[in-house]
């Protein structure tokens, strides 16, 4: 569901974790124009009914809400030390 | 499925008919006589050809797709859908109005310019303006409109001021009329409380500033205490304060941006005084000025002369024309209408009202959804989905629930510095009852994000399209439509 680069793998596996925070990837939703729907890989606490995904050693949440934008479509996080973590997913969307 | 659920083009049947034409009593002639062969069709048109009966349901059966105040509640912040009444109508359909064309000599179209310049009288009244342009045709022409005239203004005065101050709540027009009118913009932050930063604000006025945009109440529903300091502040380093005043429906008849130190004030007549909108048009977006701004309003303006209204083209300074004739005339006529109906005391009593649901909605809500400021609030407020986030549902879920009950959702992630924003503006015109029913709803939906979200996550269930996979039309956008589909 989630794919993970090398990179991205080994930063994850180099991070110790404080109480309950894990990584997520998280559709993000703003206003303005129209709605747009981007992805943000973040760190921060459960969510009620997040899925988690397993993946080379990583445990990565979604919620619902994102889960739903995912099915059929699954992102790529990926890490560079110029732009940190990212996730990549080609369904990003906006209505302008 | 019944035909009148198609496509007119679907139903069409060579050879029907909705009409019978007399027999022609003229010779025809053959259309390559009088044409060039080049722009004659090659095939025919395709038109449907359909009965009367099925042109009506058609019609009629696609009107009933439509969602607007006149269906239901329609609580969307910052657009004020308040209730249009067809009084309005009435006078915007008059044949004395309806019938007559712009460039018609004055003398001839004297009751349409009477209400134009009693409507512009009326304008600058309610706004403390000492003089008002009726010919934006639209909020944000309105602040294009009344930028320019600061920039003439400076530019009289030998300056060249290049910045423009937005709030970071502003409506998302105020910069991008600054940037049209060729200025630069500057965001001053937002407080805790949701207020202009006054401090921030002070650092960032200086000599380069043509004027500061603000909307009173703002965005948030909040209105600006310090406004009298802070239109000081920009006074004093020669700026000019701008008005959006496209939601007046908290102040009418309480107090005026004129008393609040603003120089220049657009209003939106197609929200807060009644013409029905929603689907990009026509507006009106009249603008006020104070006597120094004068000379710089558009022309041609209309004057009065003795006991005749006329036009004057005649003023060196003006910005000149920003519309072709003069404004949406219709759109005029019903302002006025609504304003001369309500008469002072009833305006007065239309902004009482406005506040009063907002703040009965706020308070009836804000123990389900967070609310951010939780304070007194005027026509409209802001709710933040931010505890349903944390269920994992979000505000744009809560918004298509909120169609299987019946209602138009609420703005939403809007204003941007709002978290999961939801954004609602009872307006005046509902009753209690409504207000209520709909709360309940909200309520219904805040539990059952507790205690059944994939019911709010799969919303809507019950519209004619249910939830739209948004992420294929994103990737396979079907943008023709095509009979097989
Ligand atoms: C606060 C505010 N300013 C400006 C505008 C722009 O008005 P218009 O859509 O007529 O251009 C709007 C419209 O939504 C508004 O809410």
């Amino acid at each position: 569901m989630i794919h993970i680069t090398k990179e991205a793998q080994q930063k994850l596996s180099s991070i110790e974790w404080q109480d309950g925070v894990l990584p997520r990837v998280d559709a993000n939703v703003t206003g303005g124009c129209g709605l747009t729907i981007n992805y943000l890989f973040i760190f921060d606490q459960a969510r009620k009914n997040d899925t988690i995904y397993h993946s080379h050693g990583v445990s990565i949440r979604v919620d619902p809400f994102t889960k739903r934008y995912l099915e059929g479509n699954p992102p790529t996080v990926d890490y560079s030390d110029t732009d940190g973590f990212q996730v990549i997913n080609e369904v990003e969307f906006d209505s302008c | 499925m019944a035909d009148y659920h198609q496509l007119i083009f679907e139903i069409s049947q060579s050879g029907r008919t909705g009409a019978d034409l007399p027999e022609s009593d003229v010779d025809p002639i053959e259309l390559d006589e009088k044409f060039p062969k080049h722009l004659l069709r090659e095939t025919p048109a395709e038109l449907p050809e359909v009965s009367e009966l099925q042109l009506v349901r058609h019609y009629t059966a696609l009107s009933h797709k439509n969602y607007g105040v006149d269906n239901g509640f329609y609580p969307l912040g910052s657009c004020t859908m308040k209730y249009n009444p067809k009084i309005n109508e009435d006078v915007a359909r008059l044949e004395g109005f309806s019938r007559i064309h712009p460039y018609q000599p004055a003398e001839t179209v004297q009751g349409a310019l009477q209400l134009l310049y009693e409507l512009q009288e009326d304008l600058a009244a309610i706004s403390g303006m000492d003089a008002v342009t009726l010919q934006p045709s639209a909020g944000a022409q309105g602040e294009w409109t009344g930028l320019m005239i600061a920039k003439n203004y400076h530019q009289q005065n030998g300056e060249n001021r290049s910045k423009v101050l937005v709030p970071d709540s502003a409506h998302g027009t105020n910069p991008a009329s600054a940037a049209v009118a060729g200025f630069d913009t500057v965001t001053i932050p937002s407080n805790e409380n949701g207020l202009v930063d006054l401090e921030a604000l002070k650092k960032r006025v200086d000599q380069d500033t043509a004027a500061l945009m603000l909307t009173n109440p703002n965005t948030l529903g909040l209105f600006e205490k310090d406004i009298v300091e802070i239109a000081e502040v920009v006074h004093e380093a020669g700026g000019l304060l701008y008005y959006d005043g496209a939601n007046a429906n908290a102040i009418l008849g309480k107090t005026t941006p004129g008393k609040m130190g603003f120089d220049i004030v657009h209003l939106n007549l197609h929200k807060t005084f009644t013409t029905p909108h929603g689907g990009g048009g026509p507006g009106a977006g009249p603008v006020g000025v104070t006597k120094e701004l004068i000379p710089f309003l558009p022309v041609p303006r209309i004057e009065k002369d003795g006991d005749n209204y006329i036009w004057n083209d005649d003023e060196p300074l003006s910005i000149g024309r920003v519309k072709g004739y003069y404004g949406n005339f219709g759109i005029l006529a019903r302002a006025y209408t609504y304003i001369r109906t309500m008469g002072p005391e009833g305006l007065r009593q239309v902004s009482e009202s406005a506040v009063l649901h907002a703040n009965y909605l706020r308070k009836r809500l804000e123990t389900h959804y967070e609310s951010p400021y939780a304070q007194f609030c005027k026509h409209e407020f802001v709710l933040s989905g931010s505890k349903q986030k944390k269920l994992g549902v979000r505000t744009m879920n809560i918004a298509k629930r909120l169609l299987d009950f019946g209602y138009h959702p609420p703005t939403i992630y809007f204003p941007l510095n709002v978290e999961e924003c939801l954004m609602i503006e009872p307006t005046e015109t509902e009753t209690k009852e409504t207000l209520d029913a709909f709360a309940d709803s909200m309520i219904q939906i805040a539990n059952e994000v507790e205690e059944d979200p994939d019911i709010v996550l799969d919303a809507p269930h019950t519209t004619v399209v249910g939830r739209l996979d948004e992420t294929k039309a994103a990737r396979k956008p079907v943008l023709r439509y095509t009979k097989s589909v």
